[in-house]
């Protein structure tokens, strides 16, 4: 995702009210990757619980289904408003809902409807764009209408939307009597002020966990926070498995020692092939062998690598973990496969750099575990990272 | 009395192939002979490229093929014996 060489960060931190065991709010996106375009929203359901979740997920996938058939957000937004169920005792619809739309030439068009207004944040200030009342026809709910806003995004511009669980927050505390609003801007602007470059990621989480303490950590609504960044792509390199002609390995150092961003090798072999030809020495962080629940060989360390690993069972790891979450878990332990989903959760654009020598000794049927096709596993890694956490990926065989 | 350089392959094979538990095996050694040998970790020695025979291990520079905890032991007992 490219806006004059930008990258669009996207993510959304969430929790449950009180104890619940799902949330009532609803985020989805999708990045079209040909097209340079991210489309995400926001959806909170009326109440909460599991109709709340029925509700704004409902929402939610059909306003961005809608987006995805090349249908225009106010058009797609107007027939959901139309069709959306009222609440027969509050007399409001079931569900409030954001979507925001970004093209690769980074012009941005937002329809709201009830929900909290969003933010954008730019160069430490709040800038207030104008908005389009747009109204739609309802007999049983007069005044209905949309607030549509278009604007282009500039680089290191941040916008920030969350449902009223945020807003909310700690309302008929003394401090904050109607709720945080107000003390939302000034958290994000001393947050970005503190750490210019925090992620989508960092931000997201940052909110929705002070909006937690404003509710003293037993929240009151369901809370969510979406963050887009355009930021300056963080990159990250994947270097994994050694060259199919051996005469290519001196060309695979200097591929992965001049790569301008972060750098992980997965597999010994790769890692001894780098060690040789820099002259470099490797450490083996034994420790890791000693953290609950690792199962796999402890990661290493190389001047100017940020990290190595085994490879084939590691990265299988990954792949398993990345099919397996959906949301960033903060609580898992710190094994050399959790180290890498880190670094991959925390890059924009990551490059996968695969060597095709086929390791003959994992071809033995007679093996203990099943050894992957290391081809096979970055494909599926990337096909992951691509649409569950829209990431520039990029693998290129050596 | 002289030490004993002990070098364990981390590698995928050997790691899969019972490399793992040789650590374990190692700690599980009296205090005195254990004390005595330097144990280090390589993230692949190199050996099964062509077939191989993993776990690998090298004991004073000497690679030693399909080790298993038990034999690792012996061969440590003697390496031990060999350098008092």
């Amino acid at each position: 995702m490219r806006v004059n060489g930008a990258f669009i960060e996207v993510d959304c931190f969430q929790k449950n009210k009180g104890d619940n065991m799902v949330c009532g709010d609803t985020f989805v996106s999708h990045k079209f990757k040909e097209e340079g375009r991210v489309i995400s929203v926001m959806s909170d359901g009326l109440g909460s619980g599991i109709k709340a979740s029925v509700l704004s997920t409902m929402t939610s996938t059909m306003l961005l289904n809608f987006a995805m058939m090349n249908e225009d957000i106010v058009a797609a937004a107007s027939t959901i408003l139309k069709t959306l169920p009222r609440d027969e005792v509050r007399k409001i619809s079931y569900s409030t809902f954001c979507m925001c739309d970004i093209d690769c030439f980074g012009n941005t068009r937002i329809a709201e409807y009830e929900t909290p207004a969003y933010y954008l944040f730019r160069e430490g200030k709040f800038v207030d764009v104008p908005k389009k009342r747009i109204p739609v026809e309802r007999d049983d709910m007069p005044n209905t209408a949309l607030w549509l806003s278009e604007f282009p995004m500039e680089k290191e511009d941040r916008l920030i939307f969350f449902s009223d669980g945020v807003s909310q927050s700690g309302m008929g505390r003394r401090n904050m009597p109607f709720g945080w609003e107000n003390g939302a801007r000034e958290f994000i602007r001393e947050c970005v002020t503190r750490n210019p470059s925090v992620s989508a990621t960092e931000l997201a989480r940052r909110i929705v966990t002070e909006a937690e303490k404003n509710d003293g950590y037993c929240l009151k609504d369901d809370t969510s926070c979406c963050v887009i960044y355009m930021r300056k792509p963080r990159n990250l390199l994947v270097c994994t498995g050694p060259p199919f002609d051996e005469k290519n390995d001196a060309n695979l150092t200097k591929l992965v020692m001049e790569f301008p961003g972060r750098k992980i090798i997965c597999g010994g072999t790769t890692a001894n092939i780098v060690s040789r030809e820099t002259g470099r020495k490797i450490t083996l962080d034994i420790d890791d062998m000693d953290i609950s629940g690792n199962d796999l060989p402890p990661s290493s360390r190389m001047e100017g690598i940020d990290l190595i690993t085994e490879g084939i069972l590691t990265l299988s790891k990954v792949e398993r973990i990345l099919s397996e979450e959906d949301t960033d878990n903060h609580n898992r332990p710190d094994g050399p496969a959790e180290k890498i989903i880190r670094m991959l959760y925390d890059s924009d654009k990551i490059t996968f750099l695969v060597g095709t020598r086929i390791n003959i000794a994992h071809q033995d049927p007679t093996l203990p575990v099943e050894l992957e096709i290391r081809r096979n596993v970055v494909k599926k890694i990337k096909y992951l990272l691509e649409t569950k956490w829209l990431k520039d990926v990029d693998i290129t065989y050596i | 009395m002289g030490k004993i350089e002990l070098k364990i392959c981390m590698g995928t094979m050997c790691y899969v192939m019972g490399g793992a538990e040789l650590r374990a095996a190692v700690d599980s050694l009296p205090r005195e002979e254990r004390e005595r040998i330097n144990v280090s970790y390589a993230p692949c020695l190199g050996n099964c490229n062509d077939g191989g025979e993993p776990p690998y291990v090298q004991v004073n520079g000497r690679t030693i093929a399909r080790v298993s905890s038990s034999n690792l032991i012996q061969i440590l007992k003697e390496e031990l014996h060999n350098a008092l």
